[in-house]
């Protein structure tokens, strides 16, 4: 195999995948991985550099990874939109851990989105550097 | 076979020439390829059809995708979403422009390259060199002369101007389709590419520079063909044949096109 990395370790949409939050229709910008994404288990480097000048691609850009760098295409990973055998597993077993963990990055995402208290009008000025050593 | 004609047979080649009048009388050629997607493609789940058909070829295989599409929204009786059409035919708009720059100025373009010309059509050459592009202020070429060398395949001006548009044009096309000339994101029923405000600006931004490469192509397009009915006589009879031309239907107006 000349490239060592799985499509899915370069991919943008990745991040979904781990929150366990999948597109179940094409044009969505999540994770294709339901909707026959092979690309946890292909080998191209496509997701990192894009089609050409980092423009276009497959998976990042919206179209399912049909595996077409990987030996046996496209017999082997026919038919290319349905759900990869394994996909069904792995993507089900990331769901209930995908969801507590999407649940408290919102809150502590909502906790980051706040304007901190000393930050606020008036002749004061105010900070909330506080340093701990030296 | 008379003693002023001579016949030539290859696989797909005829001639017939006239020498006595120096002229080809008669000249046919014909090519047939056997793709055999309407084989292979039987049995298989009909909505791989898009993926599969693009690698019909390198070149305008996005085309076939297409096809395959429109195909299978017609058999299925389903259409693309609006926005997924112009997506659709904004990726095919720059296929063609794409198509039409690349056999242009880098492919026909090496038939009327300095190096080619100077070898075939000595005369023809010189007097290039000695002819002012009636359009030099369109595109900056003096001569026709000029021109000829500036399509000289990977060292002349105009040929690697070209060379660096269709770059510009598979970008567009990779935009709206993601893969050029395999797209990734075409599928029956619409198309899986994520419509924002940035894809349509990073396209015009490109589509903007190519319209201004064509004020400059057209009119030396112009100079150098007009150039060459002129120096060789007859040459308007090249590639003469009967017509036979079939569009597919590309650029569906969604307003207009349900796919049934």
């Amino acid at each position: 195999m000349a490239i060592r990395k799985t499509v899915h370790e370069g991919c943008d949409r990745a991040g979904y995948y781990e929150q366990g939050d999948f597109a179940h229709e094409y044009g969505s910008p999540k994770c294709l991985v339901k909707i026959g994404c092979w690309g946890p288990v292909v080998n191209c480097n496509v997701t990192k550099r894009g089609w050409m000048r980092g423009i276009g691609g497959c998976p990042n850009v919206g179209g399912i990874c049909i595996a077409c760098t990987m030996p046996g295409f496209p017999d082997k990973f026919m038919p290319f939109m349905d759900e990869p055998p394994g996909a069904h597993l792995s993507a089900g077993g990331i769901g209930g851990y995908g969801k507590v963990i999407r649940t408290l990055r919102a809150v502590t995402n909502n906790t980051a989105n706040k304007e901190p208290k000393w930050r606020h009008t008036g002749r004061q000025l105010s900070t909330g550097y506080q340093p701990k050593t030296y | 076979m008379g003693s002023h004609h001579a016949h030539r047979r290859k696989p797909g080649v005829f001639t017939k020439i006239d020498f006595a009048n120096r002229q080809v009388a008669e000249y046919y050629s014909t090519s047939s390829v056997f793709r055999g997607y309407s084989v292979f493609m039987q049995g298989k789940d009909p909505r791989d059809a898009p993926f599969i058909t693009s690698r019909i070829c390198g070149i305008c295989g996005d085309n076939h995708a297409t096809c395959a599409v429109y195909g299978q929204n017609m058999a299925f009786g389903i259409a693309t979403p609006e926005l997924g059409d112009w997506i659709i035919n904004l990726g095919e708009a720059a296929e063609y422009m794409f198509d039409h720059n690349l056999f242009q100025d880098n492919l026909v373009g090496v038939d009327y390259c300095e190096q080619m010309v100077k070898q075939t059509n000595p005369g023809v050459w010189s007097k290039a060199e000695n002819t002012l592009a009636p359009n030099s202020n369109a595109h900056g070429y003096r001569t026709i002369g000029d021109i000829v060398w500036a399509l000289n395949p990977f060292t002349g001006e105009y040929y690697r101007e070209a060379l660096q548009m269709s770059r510009l044009t598979r970008e567009m096309f990779c935009l709206m389709e993601g893969r050029h000339v395999h797209p990734s994101t075409l599928y029956a029923g619409g198309t899986g590419t994520v419509p924002r405000m940035q894809l349509f600006t990073d396209y015009l931004v490109r589509l903007t520079k190519y319209a201004e490469y064509m004020k400059k192509a057209v009119p030396l397009h112009d100079d150098l063909f007009n150039f060459f009915y002129e120096a060789l006589p007859g040459y308007e009879q090249v590639g003469r044949r009967r017509v036979l031309m079939g569009c597919w239907g590309s650029w569906n107006d969604p307003m207009k096109c349900d796919c049934t």
